[in-house]
């Protein structure tokens, strides 16, 4: 992954690329509140349906961030699997099939799901969010809304930094080829992590140190933001989105608690 | 203290925390405003800490025991905070991966600005200032990721100029840089010299372009100024000292010393290249200096061919191609330098010399290995690495299991593992540290043992990734000799990436040039170098000051040389009129 796909995203014109991070921030909060508030996968399929516009408006080049999307499906499978074959010990419990002594059950499977979606759909949609924002933007977003600057810049920093980490790493790996490595299989892959580990660590914490002091060299430690060089201003748009996210959360809200549904697993009940 | 005085250093001692030995010994220094100084030094000589104590990072960010005072534009360094500097003084660093913080270039000139606290207004005039002196307009929505070395350090200069600092320091800022980089940072400093009345400190290597403009030189060694003057003064009366120092004089002040010696002389002693370059030419018209005739050294005829690559095409998509139709021999005891600016393609042609990218036609033979018929694993076995970073190449957690390490991955038997340990460790010189910790080590003694690391495999064929960026004069030239015993003694072939003309000029048998993916030039570096000035420079690649002179007074009769050292050897060392002490102190 090379360092400039991690901003291959920034510079596409789409409505959502458009948002004020403010928006944005607000519809990342929304997506990662909303699916906690349910247990049945049906619900939280809905959620994920009404996020997927926002994806696909978003017009984003998968290929660039295919790595991360293949990490986050990864993490939400083997929760569902480790759900399924969980052994519940509920009476209820219905086994759908066994491997060996590992016996799946329908509420294990469900619970995974459910699992698996509240993994998948607040990283979904920050994916969307930070591929397509100006990480400057949303530090400066998040002190508009009165984070402090430090959490806000430690932010900005940590995506700053990871294509150099990567780039480190791509290096490290290069190097590991040439000098006789074995990397084949899960073993080969962990000695591999474990000899990058030092030298990915050491050379990170030498870049680092030259950035705190770059960034120190230019007054940031005297705290004095007032304005920043972007107009951020909320626009039309911005309102719609923060309204539609109040309107989603509070609709989602009194389904769950007005109506009283997608508490339990409507499959099984 | 002078009414113009803007920086003030008055005795000042430093040592770091742990550290018997002081790094900052007696400095007393001062700087005017709107003066141009450079700041030059051996390696380890105290420059880079010299800058730090100026704009506060020591001892505001970097603990150590300071004495003396440090006075910036009224301001004593110790007891303003270091944000309050910073609008006094802006500082520029070495690597420009590690200080850009923004993603785009426009963020990242307003980022000081922000800091200080401006309004929006007033922000996006100094943006607008900083973007303009350093023509950076056109780029300015452009992410910082997408840009050359070169412009990273424009965004950088003009991020601290939008603060509108009194002082700019810029810590070695093309280093790691290849050349149409380096010369569009010394481009724009020149003019920027002549635009703003800001100070400017640099710290340098390379004095070829810069030593044109600069109003002052400060040499330092061992944590204390040596020399402090005028350039034309200092280079013309320390000479030798510096010499000695190891400090890279550039080539037409070497030659003007040596005319100098000769017992020709000007009213001042020349300091720019066309002063030289008329001087000389004047001298060699009026036959008042004159050249013996170069006798044509026969060439060695290596005929064994190591590794060849045959019509090689290579292109990661089918939209872009990056090697176009390369062909290319390399023999046995070759060192064989591959040159071109950056994304020319020099990387991916070494990539695909090893093995590690196939090409999408033609073909690559290396050590009798057809490397689409070959594994990689297979072919690494006799060949040598070494990383343009070594820290990337070391994994254990001492010297002695580092250099085991790669036949140990291979199997090999404990004894003939130890054997070769002992031979590679000796040849790079590091017995004493076999204990240690490798990121313990210097920077150039890590360098020596990413090369015992590939030493001990016996390798034919040694590759060198860009060894001149981030290293200094004295660990380059021992790296590079230590190349010169290995072709040598064991009939190594050595084929190296890099775009420092002066260490190809010197080193190299053997030199090709790409640009766009293609050959463009090929051959022996002097007449490579002398036949193609011209289109060497449009490429942006420029041979030594020296084969410039070569090349437009070879019709005068100047010697048909590429590097100072050729010139030395051919002409210096053999001239009946000059003492022989005059002699060792020029070369």
């Amino acid at each position: 992954m090379a360092a400039s796909d991690f901003v291959a995203n920034l510079d596409k014109g789409t409505w959502v690329h458009k948002l004020d991070p403010r928006a944005k921030l607000l519809l990342i909060i929304g997506f990662v509140v909303t699916p906690l508030l349910f247990m049945d996968p049906l619900y939280l399929t809905i959620i994920l349906l009404i996020g997927i516009p926002i994806w696909l408006s978003a017009k984003i080049h998968m290929k660039s961030i295919m790595p991360l999307l293949g990490t986050i499906v990864i993490l939400a499978m083997s929760a569902v699997i480790f759900s399924t074959f969980y052994n519940y010990e509920q009476a209820n419990a219905n086994v759908l099939f066994s491997i060996g002594s590992l016996h799946a059950t329908d509420i294990g499977l469900y619970s995974g799901l459910v699992l698996g979606y509240r993994i998948a759909i607040p990283c979904f949609m920050t994916i969307v969010i930070i591929t397509t924002t100006d990480p400057a933007l949303l530090a400066k977003g998040l002190m508009k809304m009165k984070v402090p600057m430090n959490i806000a810049f430690m932010f900005l920093g940590t995506l700053r930094f990871f294509p150099l980490v990567f780039e480190e790493l791509t290096n490290i790996s290069n190097a590991q080829t040439i000098r006789g490595v074995n990397k084949k299989g899960i073993r080969g892959s962990w000695n591999s992590f474990k000899l990058a580990a030092f030298p990915l660590l050491i050379n990170s914490l030498r870049r680092s140190r030259t950035m705190g002091l770059a960034v120190e060299s230019k007054g940031f430690s005297k705290m004095a933001w007032r304005e920043y060089y972007q107009d951020m201003k909320l626009e039309n748009k911005d309102y719609v989105v923060i309204v539609l996210t109040i309107v989603f959360f509070a609709g989602a809200l009194y389904v769950r608690y007005g109506l009283g549904l997608g508490a339990d697993n409507s499959f099984i009940a | 203290m002078s009414t113009d005085s803007i920086i003030h250093v008055k005795d000042l001692n430093f040592s770091y925390p742990s550290v018997e030995k002081k790094t900052l010994k007696n400095i007393n220094l001062q700087i005017n405003k709107g003066e141009f100084v450079l700041l030059s030094g051996t390696s380890g000589s105290g420059k880079t800490t010299l800058a730090k104590c100026l704009n506060g990072i020591i001892p505001h960010l970097s603990d150590g025991n300071l004495e003396g005072d440090i006075v910036i534009n009224g301001k004593n360094t110790q007891y303003v905070p270091m944000h309050e500097l910073s609008s006094e003084i802006g500082m520029v660093f070495q690597n420009p991966e590690d200080q850009i913080f923004s993603i785009r270039v426009e963020d990242e000139v307003a980022f000081g600005v922000e800091c200080q606290g401006y309004t929006q207004s007033e922000i996006k005039e100094r943006v607008a200032y900083g973007l303009q002196k350093l023509r950076l307009e056109d780029i300015k929505k452009q992410i910082t990721f997408s840009l050359s070395g070169g412009q990273k350090q424009k965004v950088s200069i003009a991020s601290n100029l939008a603060m509108l600092p009194s002082i700019l320091i810029l810590d070695d800022p093309t280093t790691d840089l290849d050349p149409v980089s380096k010369q569009e940072v010394m481009d724009i400093l020149a003019e920027l010299k002549e635009e703003l009345d800001t100070t400017f400190l640099i710290i340098e290597h390379d004095l070829n372009d810069l030593i044109e403009f600069i109003d002052r030189v400060v040499i330092m060694h061992e944590g204390e100024i040596l020399y402090n003057g005028r350039p034309d003064e200092i280079f013309n009366k320390h000479f030798y000292e510096l010499n000695q120092l190891g400090i890279r004089i550039p080539d037409h002040i070497r030659l003007a010393k040596y005319l100098y010696e000769k017992g020709f002389t000007l009213d001042n002693f020349p300091i720019t290249k066309k002063e030289v370059l008329e001087w000389i030419k004047q001298l060699l018209t009026s036959k008042k200096l004159t050249f013996p005739e170069q006798k044509n050294l026969p060439k060695q005829d290596n005929t064994e061919l190591v590794a060849s690559l045959q019509n090689v095409n290579f292109s990661y998509n089918k939209e872009k191609q990056i090697l176009h139709d390369i062909n290319l021999d390399i023999r046995k005891g070759e060192l064989l330098a591959i040159v071109g600016h950056n994304g020319c393609g020099k990387s991916t042609l070494m990539k695909n010399l090893i093995g590690l990218l196939k090409p999408t036609h033609g073909d690559v033979e290396i050590n009798s290995k057809n490397t689409k018929k070959s594994k990689v694993q297979d072919i690494i076995l006799d060949i040598g690495y070494v990383f343009q970073n070594p820290d990337n190449q070391l994994f254990c957690n001492t010297v002695e299991d580092e250099i085991k390490f790669g036949l140990k991955n291979r199997g090999y038997a404990e004894d003939i593992i130890n054997q070769q340990l002992e031979l590679a460790i000796k040849t790079v010189g590091l017995q004493n540290k076999r204990k240690e910790h490798p990121f313990s080590l210097s920077r150039g003694e890590r360098q020596r043992l990413a090369v015992a690391t590939m030493l001990v495999s016996n390798p034919k064929i040694i590759l060198l990734d860009e060894p001149t960026t981030g290293q200094d004069e004295q660990n380059l030239n021992s790296l590079l000799s230590l190349m010169e015993t290995l072709i040598n003694d064991n009939q190594a072939t050595i084929v190296m990436i890099t775009h420092d003309m002066e260490v190809v000029a010197q080193y190299a048998s053997k030199v090709v040039v790409i640009d766009a993916g293609k050959v463009v030039m090929e051959g022996d570096p002097n007449d490579v170098f002398f036949s193609n000035y011209e289109k060497l420079r449009s490429l942006k690649l420029k041979p030594p000051i020296i084969s410039q002179f070569s090349a437009e007074l070879s019709e005068s009769g100047f010697p048909h040389v590429s590097n100072w050292n050729k010139f030395s050897e051919q002409i210096i060392k053999n001239d009946k009129e000059l003492a022989e002490e005059s002699k060792r102190s020029i070369v």
